[in-house]
């Protein structure tokens, strides 16, 4: 389980296809700790909204609520985050997660720049490159390669959920996992395989698995969501912390529709790749005017051609 | 003669015969390419020099600006990150006296690495204190062997190493061949810097600074020369039961081979835009030593901004862009992964492009095929020969 936690929903910047839709609001310490308790294992992400914008002391008191955990930090990396270095290293396992798009070219040097001091520190720095249809090609591989340049520890690609963006079209994206996958840079492929099987941020997929028990977000006001693109929508909420359990069973009525997606999915999907996409993305599947998590990802011929490409 | 060292099985260096290389280098690259990620800043609180080397490639550059002052330079390191490693430049750093260094490293010791590059010739035994205490015992110098660039007579520089040496201080030595030395059998380079126990670089002219003044064609080796001689250097060096000295690049390509790591020291690393800058006595920063001249290449300046702020200037973002526009022959080469493209300054001072290849691509490949071909033909362990080597240029 991989629970989210929205420790605020206030960022420094405003990117185009961001998912959130309010920019207000941190995380009450109360909600901080009733999280705690309805959800007593798994990894914690914090997230937002730009997570490190709470401040230091705050994080402090979040991190000594979920005591043991393995904790991971997703930030823009635009913030002055070389005071974090000592918490990084004591509470994140000496690592953070950031994330890039076109939205951010702007401030790339910043970003290339705070990628650098932490990989210095010692700080493994994995980046989430989220592609747009006005990310071409080559911008992705420049991207990629000067992130690597300045230390960073690897990567991840994902595509636009489309919320505030059209979708990539689906012919670009098939090509560019295809492409990366084979390119003479070497860009790629083993970490992108790899993911392939763990989680949404690579092909979007594994997406019946995150619903059913992968993932949950938790808003800063303690409503419950899948991922954090319903939780920045607020659409789909599945409960709210302080009222309801969020265990994975079948009895669980919040349940029920995921186990009923994953039947579905199995009768509908092909059973090769159905293990290795899960049905796809759910979010994918909702915003991209099907409003329905029930049916397969709009994008399932493209991860077939990719399957196929990478076997 | 026979090697006291054998290869491991199972690290059978061949990129173009075997995929098992190419898979080490592959994980290196997607793990997160660079080796240590420390910058390293060409620090330049003078550009004068004592001397007029007929390749110097700060030129006439070296008029321009008056030297940096002990407060300029704390503003500057100021704003580098921890662990940066300081190489003090030119022009000839020496010009500035050891009281100049040891105000700027004052408080400073613990952040960052110190070294010096110097042409040795105005420096004595007053010295050695600045060095062994302040860098630690890092010092480079310059020499050429048989007729020399450099208005520098062998004995006189002899001599000066041996002052160092006998203080415990074991300068590497940067060494360019050219037209004047190129005639020279490998033989008598190589017992020269083993003889003295110096481990050294072998670099080639490039077409900028006085070089140009000079008269480029008269001065770099013909075609295939260097090739030839560092082909024959690496065997000499790795077929010696007694060399205890390093030869670059060889030992950096021999590295890449055993390990698959990337290379990142010049005029291999595409990547070094992201760890090398150089910093002149005004503050204005350049991608390296060798851009002085060309103003569309500067950076920025770090009296003025911060350092973060570099990383936003369009010639940043263009050098971070090279691997990807290099043509695609470079892209498709075997080699690619060590050389990516080789220097772009050297690209640049040739054809006036930095998304050319290294105008040396034929005379590296030829080297690279050499070294795979060599290793390839060996039958056991050199991994720790190699390791004591470097352990030992880490203290130089």
């Amino acid at each position: 389980m991989s629970i989210y936690l929205k420790v605020t929903n206030r960022c420094n910047i405003r990117c185009p296809h961001c998912f959130i839709s309010d920019y207000s609001g941190d995380m009450p310490l109360d909600v901080v700790q009733k999280t705690a308790e309805r959800f007593p294992s798994g990894n914690v992400i914090f997230h937002g909204g730009e997570p490190t914008l709470i401040g230091i002391e705050k994080t402090r008191e979040i991190i000594s609520v979920f005591g043991k955990r393995d904790l991971i930090m997703q930030t823009n990396l635009l913030t002055d985050i070389i005071p974090w270095v000592p918490l990084l290293k004591e509470h994140f396992s000496s690592s953070i997660g950031t994330s890039f798009d076109t939205g951010r070219v702007p401030h790339i040097g910043r970003w290339l720049s705070n990628v650098l001091f932490l990989s210095g520190e010692g700080i493994k720095v994995t980046a989430t490159i989220t592609v747009t249809d006005e990310m071409a090609e080559k911008a992705l591989y420049k991207y990629i390669s000067m992130f690597q340049d300045h230390g960073g520890f690897g990567f991840y690609i994902q595509f636009v959920t489309p919320i505030k963006t059209s979708p990539v079209n689906m012919e670009t994206y098939s090509r560019i996992y295809k492409n990366l996958y084979s390119h003479p840079m070497n860009l790629t492929s083993k970490r992108l395989c790899g993911s392939v099987h763990t989680g949404c941020a690579s092909l979007g997929v594994n997406g019946g698995n995150c619903a059913k028990n992968g993932v949950r977000t938790v808003d800063s006001d303690g409503t419950v969501y899948i991922c954090p693109d319903f939780a920045g929508q607020k659409i789909f909420p599945i409960g709210n912390i302080f009222d309801n359990a969020f265990d994975d069973s079948i009895e669980n009525p919040n349940n029920s529709i995921f186990y009923e997606r994953e039947k579905n999915m199995i009768i509908a999907c092909d059973e090769e790749c159905w293990r290795l996409c899960n049905g796809g993305c759910v979010s994918f599947t909702y915003f991209s005017g099907k409003n329905t998590f029930l049916d397969r990802d709009p994008f399932c011929s493209a991860y077939k051609e990719f399957f196929a490409h990478a076997s | 003669m026979e090697r006291r060292l054998v290869l491991r099985a199972d690290v059978i260096p061949t990129v173009t015969g075997s995929a098992i290389p190419t898979v080490i280098a592959r994980a290196t690259v997607i793990a997160g390419g660079r080796d240590g990620n420390r910058l390293v800043v060409i620090f330049k609180p003078t550009t004068r020099c004592n001397i007029k080397c007929l390749h110097c490639y700060v030129g006439d550059m070296r008029n321009v600006y008056t030297d940096m002052s002990v407060e300029g330079a704390h503003q500057i390191l100021e704003k580098l990150p921890v662990k940066t490693e300081i190489i003090f430049h030119g022009g000839e750093p020496s010009l500035m006296g050891t009281d100049f260094y040891n105000r700027v490293t004052q408080g400073f010791e613990g952040k960052f690495n110190f070294s010096m590059q110097t042409n040795l010739t105005l420096m004595d035994e007053q010295w050695v204190p600045l060095i062994e205490n302040t860098l630690k015992r890092r010092l480079s110098t310059s020499f050429d062997f048989g007729e020399s660039l450099r208005p520098i007579e062998a004995s006189d520089w002899i001599n000066k190493i041996n002052v160092f040496k006998r203080n415990g201080i074991t300068p590497y030595v940067v060494s360019i061949f050219w037209k004047g030395n190129q005639h020279m059998a490998p033989g008598e380079i190589f017992s020269f810097f083993s003889n003295l126990d110096l481990s050294f670089r072998l670099n080639y002219v490039e077409n900028i600074g006085y070089a140009v003044d000079s008269g480029f064609p008269a001065l770099r080796h013909d075609a295939g020369r260097y090739a030839s001689c560092l082909k024959s250097l690496f065997d000499r060096w790795f077929m010696s039961p007694d060399a205890n000295i390093i030869i670059d690049p060889c030992c950096e390509i021999l590295t890449f081979f055993l390990a698959g790591s990337s290379v990142t020291k010049c005029p291999f690393s595409s990547k070094c835009y992201a760890n090398i800058i150089s910093v002149n006595p005004n503050g204005d920063v350049f991608p390296c030593g060798g851009f002085d001249s060309f103003p569309g290449f500067r950076y920025g300046n770090l009296l003025k901004q911060n350092y973060s702020d570099i990383f936003s200037a369009p010639s940043y973002i263009e050098a971070g862009c090279r691997r990807i526009n290099l043509p695609s022959q470079c892209q498709e080469c075997p080699y690619f992964h060590i050389c990516e493209g080789g220097c772009r300054l050297e690209a640049y001072s040739y054809y006036g492009d930095i998304n050319r290849e290294t105008s040396m691509c034929g005379e590296y490949k030829e080297i690279f095929s050499h070294i795979e071909n060599r290793l390839g033909e060996e039958k056991g362990d050199v991994s720790d020969w190699l390791s004591s080597l470097t352990a030992k240029r880490r203290t130089q």
